[in-house]
């Protein structure tokens, strides 16, 4: 409840004119855009492999948190870093399926360290440092 | 006109509903999540508004709810908690391959 308050209170103060209301809608589907992005690269395989998962307490809660920090957070992770960090990781994911065997797309792909690896060089790439 | 809301900005809200859903699908966000998601836009936005809004959606089957191994009986689990997914009818919705006039925002 206490999140719901202050969320209230930050976004009653910077919804405060008809301009940058829409300038907040804009920026909030620029935001969900790259997310969606980055959890499609990082967790698509994943949800392949189980559709179980849909179900699962953990997984669920994995995805949620991971998209309330990117989409809602803006003092965090500003939309340019992930708008930067969705471009890297589809870059990525583009260059990595040039080497790969058509089986490596199939649906029945199992999820490796290949896409921590792909998250870490994605990172690398943008801050010059790695997760660690 | 419903609970102070006319009918442009209750259109708005149950697509944005759909568009937060449409981020993780075919994850699932809990509902105390998807009205934080909608506060960034609608800062007035009341959670018992909202949850009138995910019946609605789960009525016309576009959402429904995850019910989770954990959760003993569904009934007594708080509306806050609970996850909510996008259906394929309800991605076809946000992916705009099909229309509806009760959702349409013109």
């Amino acid at each position: 409840m206490s999140d719901e308050i202050a969320t209230k209170q930050i976004c009653e103060n910077s919804v405060s004119s008809e301009d940058s209301a829409n300038q907040c809608v804009h920026d909030l589907h620029e935001r969900q855009a790259c997310v969606s992005k980055i959890l499609e690269k990082v967790f698509r395989p994943l949800e392949e492999c189980d559709p179980k998962l849909w179900r699962r307490r953990a997984y669920l809660l994995l995805i949620a948190i991971v998209y309330e920090r990117m989409a809602m957070d803006r003092s965090e992770i500003s939309t340019k870093e992930l708008t930067e960090l969705a471009k890297v990781l589809t870059q990525n994911d583009g260059k990595g399926r040039k080497g790969r065997s058509p089986k490596a797309n199939s649906k029945t792909r199992v999820p490796t360290a290949e896409n921590g690896a792909a998250l870490h060089e994605a990172v690398r790439e943008l801050y010059g440092t790695n997760l660690k | 006109m419903a609970n102070g809301r006319d009918t442009h900005e209750i259109k708005r809200i149950r697509n944005e509903t759909l568009v937060a859903l449409k981020v993780v699908y075919p994850a699932a966000l809990q509902a105390d999540q998807i009205l934080r998601s909608l506060l960034v836009i609608f800062p007035t936005l009341e959670f018992d508004s909202l949850k009138r809004d995910l019946h609605y959606l789960c009525d016309k089957r576009y959402i429904e709810r995850v019910l989770l191994e954990s959760e003993g009986d569904a009934a007594l689990t708080p509306w806050r908690r609970r996850w909510f997914r996008l259906t394929t009818a309800g991605m076809e919705l946000a992916d705009h391959c099909i229309a509806d006039p009760a959702l349409d925002d013109a």
